[in-house]
């Protein structure tokens, strides 16, 4: 065992050698931990009556967002406080352009999250909701609920029964009401954990790419292959360091950006339901819960899009060509659009594209897995996907270099 | 021990590398030559169980040379052996032992002992990028001998190095030979002639001869001639015999050929030497 995390070391120390691995380590790490601040750097820009320009710091703007959320914290979404928040936006002068500068609206800004989930729910433009009733605001959770079921038998994609049924299940569970929650911290976590685990996919196949296919084109395979170890335990060590490597690099990532965003924008709003991060179907879990899963998925992801990058570089004879192939893989799945007549086997299995499984809205989707009749929601089979396809990768990497002929 | 080749056969495609080779190596250096593409490298690679064959087992004392047990016993130093710019001497050498299975601690005075030996020892902290061609040479030798190997394969372990680097390689070589296999392939023929005890002819993928230095110049004993003919004659006795050397004197020319006639009436028989048969085989072909 100690020579094998001797090897594994080794193995590190040779990734971490190559200059464009150093320099592709230190950018990501550099945006990565820096990116979350990009919402709060720099101004918002307004022109008030007399034609000039007011600064407003993007920072003080979340602040104050901030402030009005936590504000209206543990209250539920009823009646009363629609009609609060109905009130304070009529009372926004309509005729007045600058009106962000009015006090009306400055005082209607506290209730924007409120504003913002009811239009949502009931389909209001912002006129529409500032002359919503009372008798119509006392509909919000029926409409809520029927929402939910009309999007059950409408869905994009075509559910299967067991699938309804699983949703028609999590409807009876789910809490009659909602309660606000101000969840700005786990809002940004998920938003700013997408692009940081497409950096560090990107990373990864830059550093990962010569864990074999360097061995072949240096000539170092003929000392590797005729040693004694160089057929099994040196490379699970180049495993290990490949696939540690790059779930180090998420995982650091993952810590500082939560620490980061929790700092900025607070945490409360971890027990709040995932309605309030916009999702329709509410499936039995908090937004903490679902932070939670959320990052694990990230973590399958980069494990998955790891493996393949080992495999590609066990079975490519250059670190580019695995490269070229894993740029395509991270990308290309971006792009793709599926037509909703598609059956529902496409949609899943474009799901399981690494680069789909770093996104939340992925993750939380309606879009779930059926095995033997068991509905498992997507949270769930996506990491347990990545592990199980991370192992076939592996393997299979395992195997071509172990069987590499030197010609 | 005893190195085991069994009519081993490798194609590549519709070319034959090496052609139903049979060899049984004991202890001793043996000494492989062969034109470039005669299948010397390929036979090393099959040994050193990093290609497998087409057909025919190559086995040391029963084990399999696929077998991590056969690994073990092994030391080889590939023709372009791949090294990390980046590490030091120190580290690929340690690196090499802990791939080789040796305790750090032991690896550690092994990786000393043997960068004294190649003369290594002061530039041992330097990262091989540093080093120079002849250096780099000297690091693969001292990394084949790291587990004091039973079997050594060197594949023109010499290529690169000084004269003088040379002469000592050649002399450790030979000393290592009284208790292991050591199979070396070298374009270097005077290098074979001094320290071989077995010398493996290779052409066009086969072995065309096996024996030592006697038994192998035999095949051209008193067929080795040198004659004194003019600068004109020289072409045509080269289009005639396979001549092995040519040395300008003035206008004429004194030509060393092969025949197995006197070719001239003054061509002098000489004693044949390794050079001479080499050249009788391969002059004709890219060495």
């Amino acid at each position: 065992m100690k020579l094998f995390f001797q090897l594994t070391g080794y193995e590190l120390k040779k990734i971490l050698c190559r200059k464009r691995s150093v320099i592709t380590l230190l950018v990501v790490i550099l945006l990565g931990t820096l990116s979350v601040f990009g919402t709060i750097v720099g101004n918002f820009y307004y022109s008030d009556e007399n034609g000039e320009e007011i600064a407003i710091s993007r920072y003080e703007y979340e602040m104050t967002e901030r402030r009005n959320g936590e504000a209206l914290s543990g209250r539920v979404i009823d009646a009363d406080l629609i009609m609060e928040a109905v009130d304070a936006y009529r009372q926004v002068p309509s005729d007045n352009v600058y009106y962000v500068f009015t006090p009306e609206y400055q005082n209607a800004r506290k209730y924007s999250e409120i504003c913002e989930i009811v239009c949502w729910t009931m389909d209001l433009s912002i006129d529409e909701f500032q002359q919503l009733t009372r008798e119509q605001a006392e509909k919000f959770d029926q409409i809520r609920r029927e929402n939910k079921e009309y999007m059950i038998e409408n869905s994009d994609i075509n559910m299967s029964e067991n699938m309804k049924e699983y949703w028609r299940e999590c409807i009876e569970k789910s809490p009659k009401t909602l309660t606000y929650e101000y969840s700005g911290g786990y809002y940004r976590y998920v938003a700013v954990m997408y692009t940081t685990a497409f950096m560090s996919a990107a990373a990864v196949a830059i550093m990962i790419s010569g864990i074999f296919s360097e061995e072949y084109v240096s000539g170092a395979d003929n000392l590797i292959l005729s040693s004694k170890h160089g057929k099994g335990l040196v490379i699970g060590a180049k495993l290990l360091a490949a696939l540690g490597i790059a779930e180090a690099l998420i995982i650091f990532l993952m810590v500082v950006s939560y620490i980061e965003v929790m700092a900025v924008w607070g945490t409360s709003g971890a027990d709040a339901t995932l309605t309030l991060l916009g999702n329709i179907f509410e499936y039995p879990i908090t937004i903490g819960q679902s932070a939670l899963f959320y990052s694990i998925c990230t973590l399958g992801s980069i494990l998955l899009f790891t493996a393949l990058t080992t495999f590609f570089s066990s079975a490519f004879k250059t670190p580019f060509n695995t490269i070229v192939v894993m740029a395509i893989i991270l990308i290309v799945p971006m792009f793709i659009v599926i037509p909703d007549s598609a059956p529902l086997w496409v949609f899943r299995l474009e799901q399981l594209m690494p680069t789909n499984m770093m996104a939340f809205w992925r993750a939380m989707s309606d879009l779930q897995y059926e095995i033997f009749g068991v509905v498992i929601p997507p949270y769930v089979f996506l990491p347990v996907f990545a592990v199980i396809a991370s192992c076939v990768c592996v393997c299979l990497s395992y195997r071509i270099f172990k069987r590499h002929q030197v010609v | 021990m005893e190195l085991k080749i069994d009519r081993v056969t490798k194609k590549y495609g519709s070319k034959i590398a090496c052609d139903r080779i049979s060899l049984t190596l004991e202890k001793g250096v043996y000494g492989l030559l062969g034109a470039n593409g005669a299948g010397k490298t390929t036979l090393m690679r099959m040994i050193c169980g990093i290609l497998d064959p087409s057909s025919g087992n190559l086995s040391c004392d029963g084990i399999d040379v696929s077998q991590e047990e056969y690994r073990e016993l092994l030391g080889y130093l590939p023709q372009d052996f791949g090294y990390y710019p980046e590490f030091t001497a120190q580290d690929f050498m340690m690196y090499i032992a802990a791939l080789k299975g040796i305790p750090k601690s032991r690896a550690k005075v092994k990786t000393a002992e043997l960068l004294e030996m190649v003369s290594l020892k002061s530039e041992a902290k330097k990262k091989i990028k540093t080093f120079s061609g002849g250096m780099k040479q000297r690091l693969g030798i001292a990394q084949a001998l790291l587990n004091d190997p039973k079997i050594l394969v060197l594949d023109e372990p010499t290529a690169g190095l000084d004269p003088k680097e040379r002469i000592k390689f050649r002399n450790i070589i030979s000393r290592m030979g009284a208790d292991r296999i050591i199979l070396l392939s070298t374009h270097i023929v005077s290098d074979v002639e001094h320290i071989a005890n077995t010398i493996l002819i290779m052409k066009d993928g086969q072995m065309i001869h096996e024996g030592s230095l006697e038994e192998i110049i035999a095949v051209i004993r008193d067929k080795v001639w040198e004659c004194n003919v003019s600068c004109k004659e020289a072409d045509e006795y080269g289009a005639k015999y396979p001549i092995i050397n040519t040395r300008n004197e003035g206008d004429r020319c004194l030509l060393r050929l092969v025949s197995d006639e006197k070719p001239c009436e003054d061509a002098k028989n000489v004693e044949a030497t390794l050079e001479d048969l080499y050249l009788y085989y391969f002059s004709g072909e890219e060495t």
